[in-house]
């Protein structure tokens, strides 16, 4: 067990290392820099030396391979560098963003298996009836909204038929929980209906082939109540699909915060990361899909060993 | 009691009534022959105004909700939009400053902040500033609240006119050098007459900050310690900017607010909800669709119209591409625009067509809309004989034009540039679009690498230096990458003149040869956006576009 | 058992299909019906894409436009209907190169193994590990947005589920006794690995095609609602959702509505068409 993860962790490597290289070669081939947007329109008009010499502190001036070296020299120190836009570690900024879209993501996982596991279970429980058909139609209609759309609605019609909106500044859980609350619920719904959708109908497919496996048709056999044989016996290994699932579409989960965060305007890494694409932060970039990759890989990581904990005919070595 | 808050009333009232006819006429002033503003050279240095009588209530939270997608640092110097700038003024303060009263009118009224007065010399080539006593900087470190001295004037303005990465340097381009020979005396010298330098002290940029700041961090990009009325208290790029009152600021009595919260709202529609269920005291840039529904669900709100005169929509043609050489392509393309849908779908109905510089400091800088849309030039919907020009150019109908335009912002670019395509195609040319984020579209205008783009137009604080920067060869915004050598010889005359009416007058002119000759640039409208505020905001003066100062803020109060 | 018998006709598997699963039916009707509106837009659309009426702008839904009119006056009924266009458009081609250009790196890493092998995951693995539309928004910043790049971008990030679906299903073919028995008889590796392995994996193959439309064309309408899709003047669903309508919904919620609700319609008919199709396909899952 141990040695099966240092070799997973060891995989990492290679890993983070092909995403970080991919990140910093595509974005400085993408045309137009910091420095670009630093001279924008309006204001006194700053001059091409001036351009040049910021270009140079940020060594944009280099060749691509010569920041890639610099880089990655940081790298191996544990040093990610800092942001092209406020000079502040791309680190810290990283370690006060986290937190909130870890809240988020959370949250809507927690919404997503409110309502997802009984679905499912309804729809596994009751096959081919109308409840089921209701629960998988109404799973898969959630997970093929696009997000920002949902997001817009649930902006849109809370205002025109009651004037509400959440509130504007962001607070932290400790800070402020209800507040906090009030401003995370509507994007975390967002985050979690499309990923309900998704988990309800795996936990479906799951509890099925469950129950038709033999030792539920044992348990049955002892004269066990229906009710013992999906809640004791069914759902433990049911379970292992869906556990499954949330891990290897936590990427999916990320991917939606980019762009729910930035529309409910809550300051995450997803808003963060967005940001950083449009405004050419080079070093933020790389620092944050660098996380990504790792929290997704380690993720995963986790689910795998999480399979044999719920199955003990799993053993890795 | 009664009297006293009747009176409160009137006083507000009077105020509000000001406020609205200081800024609010907004097609009426064309008509207006250019009055010669008053000239920085021979302006008597104005006396210490009494400290007024403060009426407002005092206490709670103001918030305001900014449009720009973020802001990305706090070192004005570093960094040329607005977004940085207007977010610092509320903590910085200058030598001179805008009376909002008056800007947009031809008497634009410079008034003293930290400078007390002010002298010029006969030659005009020094200027010589008495500061304010027992100004001081906010009690915070490195500095806690030390007093402010020419020192740190000197070598604020040091830091904006000769610090090597300073995006400022162009606007001190005529300075020699600054002195401080005594702790309240301050003195430029000039290599040669400016014309603006003065105005541009008092607009965005010029701010006097302690050295002790950035010596401790390098640069201000992240702290921010100054003399305005409100203390920095925390920033997050994309969220906002948070402040607390100043309780020492030099205008005693101000701020009224104990809190300012300088909010980042991306998505319009979030930023409209916010506002119309009261989160926010006050938003700017709504279009006048947005303000009649706000009108509708919250009668009672307040507007001010603002001429918004940058960012608004300009086709850039590349100096030197083949198909615009023809002068008769330039200005069948010109001739090809409806300007009236444009202020339609652009401005909601509420915008003029725009001449080729921005006049930011007074009308007196600009061609009159009547001019503007006359026969003489090519600011006007003439399909027919774009048409005509095209062909006697030897362009084919349903000739292929590359065109570019920046998909994530400014808003409403877009949609524009659908309306210009059809516009375009009604005259025989067939655009091929291509869209780019805006930091690519930075580049690419920036490097001349480019066909044609459809684009926000630039704005400077004044109108000479939009000239200078758009027209000059080399000037930092010469995005469609012109050199003509009688503009650049006509610009430098116009820099060098010192009197105020010839150089309106010459102004006037080098803009009708540039309509009528140049074209390579095509500035379409300029775009009245509204500035809205609940009922139980007294005071606000907002900001006028390319001013950039601060919000405001410190003269408003909270009165429910 | 929902599979055609032997000598079933086409005709008849469809009929079955449709008795079995009546969702999966109705999904493929909705398809069929969005492809023929994609196809038919000149005809079936009451004004064209590009006509605006600006007097005319911001209207509601009436008989006169079903669906109200945008901010330049154009009839969104139309726009949707020519916006399935771009939708289908990108999401066929690039679920076809990413689905075509993963097979064969999947099919490839798993047959061949080794160095390989190990290199094609590694790389798979970040381009999981990164956010799809993070991924997705830095291909196209660097490359452009326009039709081809758009489709270029989608095909990439589409690329790694087909790679692990098709080495996995080699991996375990190889071990198959029918592929012994083949190389036992003389079979060359690559005759193999083309007779005996790939028909195996076409079922799965069709299924993740079919799922993978829905989130190609959602990533799509994303980047388009980001400003980096597909450019106009052609409509996409998700552009008639950014930019400019955006300040106008809350006053002009059609405007907000129904470029959503095709977007959601047709991902949900893909959607359940490959749920449909995994049931009949898929020998593990029949019940």
């Amino acid at each position: 067990m141990g040695k099966y993860i240092v070799r997973r962790l060891f995989l990492l490597v290679p890993v983070a290392i092909v995403v970080y290289t991919l990140t910093f070669v595509f974005i400085r081939v993408a045309p137009g820099d910091i420095v670009d947007l630093m001279l924008d329109q309006g204001g006194g008009g700053g001059t091409r030396v001036a351009a040049e010499k910021l270009r140079a502190q940020l060594h944009l001036d280099k060749p691509i391979y010569q920041q890639y070296f610099i880089y990655s020299w940081g790298l191996l120190r544990g040093d990610l560098g800092v942001s092209f836009r406020d000079g502040k570690p791309v680190s810290s900024e990283l370690a006060r963003r986290a937190p909130i879209t870890l809240e988020l993501t959370m949250m809507a996982l927690v919404l997503a298996l409110l309502i997802s596991i009984p679905a499912g279970v309804v729809s596994a429980v009751k096959q081919d009836t109308p409840a089921d058909y209701v629960s998988r139609v109404g799973a898969v209609f959630f997970l093929s909204m696009p997000s920002f759309w949902l997001a817009l609605l649930i902006l849109i019609f809370p205002a025109i038929w009651w004037g509400y909106s959440p509130p504007v500044v962001y607070k932290s859980l400790l800070e402020d929980p209800v507040t906090n609350l009030r401003q995370l619920l509507p994007p975390a719904f967002v985050l979690g209906s499309a990923y309900a959708g998704i988990l309800a109908r795996f936990t479906r497919s799951s509890l099925l082939e469950v129950l038709r496996q033999d030792y539920i048709r044992t348990a049955r056999a002892k004269g066990l109540t229906e009710r013992a044989v999906i809640y004791v016996h069914a759902m433990k290994n049911g379970l292992i699909p869906v556990v499954t699932m949330a891990g290897l579409q936590s990427a999916t989960l990320l991917s939606g915060a980019v762009i729910v965060e930035s529309i409910f305007n809550v300051p995450g890494l997803g808003n963060l990361t967005m940001g950083s694409i449009f405004q050419r932060d080079y070093a933020q970039l790389q620092a944050n899909v660098l996380f990504f990759a790792v929290v997704v890989v380690m993720i995963n990581l986790l689910v795998d060993l999480s399979y044999a904990w719920l199955d003990p005919r799993v053993r890795y070595s | 009691m009664r009297g006293k808050y009747l009176w409160l009333l009137i006083l507000a009232s009077v105020l509000l009534v000001a406020l609205a006819c200081a800024k609010a006429a907004p097609t009426a002033t064309p008509t207006k022959a250019p009055v010669a503003a008053p000239s920085p050279t021979a302006r008597p240095a104005p006396t210490v105004t009494p400290t007024p009588a403060r009426t407002g209530k005092y206490g709670g939270t103001l918030s305001y909700a900014f449009s720009s997608p973020e802001v990305p640092h706090l070192d004005p110097l570093l960094f040329t939009p607005s977004m940085v700038h207007t977010v610092v003024g509320n903590s910085y303060s200058e030598l001179l400053r805008l009376d909002r009263m008056t800007l947009g009118k031809n008497d634009i009224t410079i008034t003293p902040e930290l400078a007390e007065r002010w002298d010029i010399s006969s030659d005009g080539l020094t200027i010589t500033f008495r500061l304010n006593r027992g100004v001081k900087f906010h009690n915070l470190p490195p500095v806690n609240g030390r007093e402010l001295t020419s020192a740190d004037v000197k070598y604020s303005l040091e830091r904006a006119a000769f610090n090597p990465v300073s995006l400022f340097q162009t606007t001190y381009s005529a300075v020699e050098r600054f002195e401080a020979p005594d702790p309240y005396t301050f003195v430029i010298r000039l290599k040669r007459f400016d014309p603006d330098l003065l105005y541009l002290l008092g607009a965005h940029h010029a701010w006097i900050f302690p050295k002790e700041v950035v010596d401790q961090y390098g640069d201000l990009k992240t702290a921010l310690v100054g003399s305005g009325p409100f203390v920095f208290e925390r920033w997050d790029k994309d969220s906002g900017v948070f402040f607390k009152k100043n309780p020492d600021y030099f205008e005693k009595g101000l701020p009224y607010v104990n809190f300012y919260e300088h909010l980042i709202i991306r998505d319009a529609s979030a930023r409209i909800t916010a506002f119309r269920t009261g989160k926010l005291c006050c938003i700017e840039s709504v279009t006048a669709t947005e303000r009649e529904e706000l009108k509708r669900t919250n009668p009672d709100v307040q507007v001010e119209k603002i001429l918004r005169n940058l960012g608004n929509p300009a086709i850039f043609m590349r100096y030197g591409y083949p198909l615009f050489n023809d002068i008769r392509v330039r200005r069948a393309i010109s001739l090809g625009v409806d300007f009236d849908a444009t202020v339609r779908v652009f401005a909601d109905g509420e915008g003029q067509p725009r001449g080729p510089v921005s006049c930011q400091n007074g009308p007196q800088w600009c061609l009159s809309q009547e001019e503007l849309r006359s026969k003489r030039f090519y600011q006007r919907y003439d399909p027919e004989e774009a048409k005509r020009l095209l062909k006697e150019a030897g362009v084919p109908a349903g000739t292929k034009l590359e065109f570019v335009t920046a998909g994530d912002r400014p808003r409403r670019m877009m949609a524009h540039m659908d309306l210009f395509t059809e516009q375009m195609k009604a005259i025989g040319l067939d655009l091929d679009r291509k869209s780019l984020d805006y930091a690519a579209m930075r580049r690419k205008q920036d490097a001349g690498d480019y066909t044609a783009m459809l684009w926000g137009a630039d704005g400077q604080a004044t109108a000479l230096a939009h000239l200078t920067q758009n027209y000059m060869t080399g000037g930092s915004k010469n995005g469609m990458q012109l050199s003509d050598p009688k503009l650049d010889e006509w610009i430098k005359r116009i820099s060098s003149t010192v009197d105020e009416a010839k150089r309106a007058q010459e102004m006037l002119e080098i803009q009708r040869y540039i309509l009528e000759n140049v074209l390579w640039k095509v500035d379409l409208i300029d775009e009245y956006y509204n500035a809205m505020w609940h009922p139980w905001v007294k005071g606000w003066l907002m900001d006028a576009p390319l001013v950039n100062t601060n919000n405001g803020f410190a003269q408003a109060w909270i009165d429910r | 058992m929902a599979l055609p018998r032997r000598r079933a006709t086409p005709l008849r598997a469809i009929v079955r299909f449709c008795r079995q699963k009546p969702l999966g039916a109705i999904s493929g009707l909705i398809i069929v019906a969005v492809v023929l509106a994609a196809g038919l837009a000149d005809w079936v659309a009451p004004s064209h894409y590009r006509t605006q009426d600006i007097p005319a702008r911001l209207q509601g839904p009436s008989p006169q436009h079903f669906f109200g009119t945008d901010d330049l006056g154009r009839d969104i009924f139309s726009r949707v209907i020519y916006g399935s266009r771009i939708s289908l458009l990108v999401g066929l081609v690039a679920v076809a190169l990413g689905v075509v250009h993963g097979s064969i790196w999947g099919f490839l890493s798993g047959y061949l193994g080794g160095k390989l092998d190990m290199t094609v995951q590694r790389l798979m693995d970040a381009i999981l590990a990164v956010p799809l539309l993070v991924m997705a928004l830095v291909v196209v910043a660097t490359l452009g947005a326009s039709l081809f790049n758009v489709i270029l971008a989608l095909a990439f990030i589409l690329t790694p589920r087909a790679n692990r679906l098709l080495r996995g299903s080699v991996l375990s073919a190889r071990e198959n006794i029918y592929v012994e028995a083949a190389r036992a008889v003389g079979c060359s590796s690559w005759r193999i690995a083309l007779r005996h392995i790939l028909p195996n994996v076409t079922a799965p193959i069709i299924v993740l095609a079919t799922i993978s439309l829905g989130s190609a064309i959602i990533t799509e309408a994303s980047l388009s609602f980001l400003g980096m899709g597909v450019p106009p003047p052609f409509p996409t669903w998700g552009g008639m959702l950014s930019g400019e309508g955006r300040s106008y919904m809350i006053y002009a919620p059609w405007i907000a509505i129904f470029p959503g609700l095709a977007i959601t319609i047709t991902v949900l008919a893909f959607n359940l068409l490959g749920d449909a199709l995994r049931d009949v396909l898929d020998p593990r899952l029949r019940s």
